[in-house]
């Protein structure tokens, strides 16, 4: 039985370490304790801009060959997750949770071109 | 690739073999682009049709990157499109979409998303055949 309730425990705090240790996940959960959800509507025309350049970058990643370019283009993202997370962070420093909320779903577009490019770089 | 583990037939269909992947010259007039977004699972579609001077759609194309039903919608989407007049794809509901695909209630928002760049693309035709707003655009 204490077994049963160390192991809750362990895998309670596994779960909130990298919760936290994440930007993107830990921006969501600071979103969610105060009282604000995630955004949840279609971006469309007020973001085409944006929305043009992770196309841009997706298409370059599903075209990538060689390794020169995929490195390119980790560093890109790399780059833009982490002026994202400065943004987030004075965004949540000045209590504007309605940018950080925009800011967090920028945020997620970038970490599923983090995924796919992880893909990519495992040889299969 | 995800693993094709819970996703129906009619999306794995989609999938591996995407009806109309790529695109229109979105500089032409009698093209239309909708470009939309899921910031809550990070999926990108983009649509764009073709329409001729009667109105309708003679051709559609679309890329998304996100999830399998994400790109079983939009395919779904353009192959729809294709032989409706503007007023008649803009009646697509994402309901018909998730019906016709089977998607489970966890993956109702991938239909939504396609019904949103129908109409998304749709709406730059539209707006690129008013001749008012064409002149405020090269202003």
């Amino acid at each position: 039985k204490e077994q049963y309730y160390s192991e809750q425990h362990s895998s309670l705090i596994n779960k909130a370490y990298q919760t936290l240790l994440n930007p993107l996940s830990r921006g969501l959960y600071l979103l969610e304790l105060s009282g604000v959800e995630p955004a949840q509507e279609t971006d469309c025309d007020a973001d085409s801009a944006f929305l043009m350049e992770i196309m841009e970058i997706n298409e370059k990643l599903a075209e990538s060959k060689n390794g020169g370019i995929i490195e390119e283009i980790e560093t890109l993202i790399k780059v833009k997750q982490e002026e994202l997370t400065r943004e987030l962070t004075a965004a949540f420093e000045r209590d504007d949770l309605q940018e950080a909320k925009k800011l967090l779903g920028k945020m997620k577009y970038f970490a599923n071109l983090e995924d796919k490019l992880k893909s990519k770089k495992i040889p299969s | 690739a995800p693993a094709a583990v819970g996703y129906h037939k009619k999306v794995v269909d989609h999938y591996e073999n995407p009806r109309n992947v790529g695109s229109l010259d979105r500089n032409a007039k009698n093209v239309g682009t909708g470009l939309v977004g899921a910031p809550a699972c990070g999926d990108v579609m983009k649509l764009q049709v073709e329409v001729d001077e009667n109105g309708k759609i003679v051709d559609a194309r679309f890329k998304t990157f996100g999830c399998g039903s994400a790109i079983a919608s939009s395919s779904l989407a353009t192959e729809w499109v294709k032989g409706k007049t503007v007023d008649e794809a803009l009646k697509i509901k994402n309901t018909d979409i998730a019906k016709e695909l089977c998607l489970p209630p966890v993956k109702l928002h991938c239909s939504m998303l396609a019904e949103d760049a129908i109409k998304a693309a749709l709406a730059d035709y539209k707006l690129k055949q008013d001749p008012n707003k064409e002149s405020e655009k090269k202003a």
